[in-house]
């Protein structure tokens, strides 16, 4: 019972252990998911600025090289520079479109933008003059060039871009550093409980190791107690005997020797002494047989009842002086320990004929039959049979329904029948009435695989 | 009695034991050239420093000091000596006892029975007659 009681207990605590390391690691997962999660926002918030950036770079460049190419128009009369100017600037509005869209959700730098877009469409308007004009270009487009106005618009241009990027900039310095501090962050919450989880589990070791070690150790008792009895046993087959063989030997040579000179009455008393002796040396033979199958490990074969039944019958019948008849149905095959499952059938049988000694006819019918998914085997006789009020101590040992003068035995033999089937996880139990015969039935359960 | 009129060579601590033993072999006249040795030190002493051998050793399993599995031990693994015939005697039914006792080379092997008579039957059973009258191989 206690062992039971402590392998529970050991039991609840690695069960809390693995829950817990269970837990840590069902919120380390979670934890990691989300994180990893906004470490990856952080990227693309990351790669959004820096792809704005360059989206400012490139729209600077284009105002640069939009100037240039007008000024070197202006310089030339060239006519393939207006070509160029214009397809300098169908790039810049698809770039300005593009750096919009990157920027839809920041109201700062889409006001930027605006001023930007503001300040390039009233220079675009000043620049279509001069493109505009027919004739080749001259003073007038130098001074529109020139003026102040479009000097002051130029500044409001770059101003507007370098606002831009200096914004983003910071935008940028400061997502790169949220993303280091969530890395960070991750890195010692995961190291901590990483640590926390091979703690509960460095801890359920430990436990199932000593749980392991504290069953090794009842079970070692357990095989100690069995070599101490093992050692009882052998001692009592020893000892108990040499006693009684000296009482009886001694009194054997006492009859034989002075017998014929003692009178009736003395022979009678020695034949006493020799009789409780030899009966004493069967109970310790009985007991010693009994005590060793509780301890005896089941090695389960397959039987082969009618054959095994068959053998039994042969062998008791040699010494049955009277006539028997017997009535052997099919008998089905069954695992079990073979040498014990015999007993079972010797004992069985050796009653059925034992108990019906006084009847004309002995008559001995053995059966099989399923019930409940057993095959429960049945040895019945038409002897004395018993009262089924005493049927609760049919199976203990030294229990006995009949005297010894009436019918000879130590009262073993059915707790033994019983021992072994209880052995097989089986059951045994019979049925009798008072000088109608008794039926006694069994079956055995197979092992769990 | 001198060694070379020894043909049964008993060793039973337990003297009443022995004294039934060797009534049973005199009531076959088995007995007439037989030594008993109730300590097993002496008994090896007595095996081992002669020259001439018994015919036939009994030997009680269970004895204080030097047990019969000993002894039987001694005299199979000694190279002259292992020939003699040795008959275990043991109030044991113990399975152990009767296989390591055949592991060892014993010849044979009687549970001594409470009845008197059935302890005549197996010594009739072992034919250790016939045994004394045949000489054991050299």
């Amino acid at each position: 019972m206690a062992k039971g009681e402590m392998k529970l207990y050991t039991n609840k605590w690695i069960v809390y252990g693995f829950l817990t390391a269970f837990l840590i690691l069902l919120g380390l997962g979670y934890y990691s998911f989300k994180n990893n999660r906004d470490i990856i926002n952080a990227r693309e918030a990351i790669f959004l600025s820096n792809s704005i950036l360059k989206e400012i770079e490139q729209i600077q460049s284009h105002a640069i090289r939009v100037e240039e190419l007008l000024s070197k128009y202006i310089i030339s009369g060239n006519d393939d520079y207006v070509d160029r100017y214009k397809a300098e600037l169908k790039l810049a509005s698809k770039d300005y479109s593009n750096l919009s869209k990157l920027i839809n959700d920041n109201p700062i730098q889409l006001a930027l933008l605006d001023s930007f877009r503001l300040s390039g469409k009233k220079k675009l308007t000043l620049h279509d003059r001069i493109i505009e004009h027919v004739e080749r270009p001259g003073q007038e487009q130098v001074t529109i060039i020139m003026s102040a106005e479009n000097t002051a618009l130029s500044d409001k241009i770059y101003a507007a871009i370098d606002a831009m990027r200096t914004v983003e900039n910071e935008l940028l310095r400061a997502r790169i550093d949220k993303s280091r501090q969530e890395i960070m962050g991750f890195q010692q919450v995961f190291l901590m409980l990483m640590l926390a989880t091979l703690g509960s589990v460095a801890g359920v070791f430990l436990l199932v190791n000593s749980s392991f070690k504290s069953q090794l150790m009842a079970e070692e008792k357990t095989k100690l107690v069995n070599q101490e009895l093992e050692a009882f046993t052998y001692s009592v087959s020893h000892d108990l005997r040499a006693p009684l063989r000296s009482i009886r030997g001694f009194t054997e040579v006492l009859r034989d020797e002075f017998g014929p000179t003692m009178n009736e009455e003395g022979n009678r008393l020695l034949g006493i002494v020799m009789k409780n002796a030899s009966r004493m040396g069967q109970l310790i033979d009985d007991l010693l047989d009994f005590s060793r199958m509780g301890r005896k490990a089941l090695t389960y074969s397959n039987i082969d009842t009618q054959q095994l039944v068959e053998e039994v019958k042969q062998e008791l019948a040699v010494n049955v002086q009277r006539e028997v008849s017997w009535e052997i149905a099919s008998l089905p095959n069954i695992r079990g320990d073979f040498s014990m499952i015999k007993q079972v059938w010797i004992n069985l049988i050796s009653n059925a004929l034992k108990y019906s000694v006084n009847t004309p006819v002995t008559k001995v019918q053995i059966g099989a039959h399923e019930e409940g998914g057993n095959i429960v085997y049945s040895v019945k006789d038409n002897g004395v049979g018993f009262d089924e009020k005493y049927s609760d101590k049919l199976f203990k040992v030294f229990q006995r329904l009949h005297n010894a003068k009436e019918f000879e035995g130590t009262g073993v033999g059915l707790a033994l029948v019983h021992r072994i089937i209880s052995k097989h996880n089986g059951k045994i139990w019979a049925s009798a009435k008072p000088n109608e015969g008794a039926t006694f039935f069994f079956y055995l359960r197979n092992p769990t695989l | 009695m001198t060694s070379d009129q020894i043909e049964i060579l008993l060793i039973e601590d337990n003297h009443d034991d022995a004294e039934l033993t060797i009534r049973a072999l005199k009531k076959r006249n088995l007995a007439n050239r037989l030594l008993h040795i109730s300590d097993s030190e002496e008994a090896i002493t007595y095996i081992f420093e002669r020259a001439t051998h018994p015919k036939l050793i009994l030997l009680d399993l269970k004895m204080p000091k030097i047990d019969g599995i000993e002894i039987l031990k001694k005299i199979k693994s000694d190279p002259v000596r292992k020939v003699i015939p040795v008959v275990m005697l043991t109030s044991s039914k113990e399975e152990r006892d009767i296989v390591e006792s055949y592991h060892l080379g014993v010849n044979a092997y009687i549970v001594k029975p409470v009845q008197f008579d059935k302890f005549i039957e197996a010594v009739d059973q072992l034919g250790l007659f016939w045994l004394l009258l045949n000489q054991p191989p050299k």
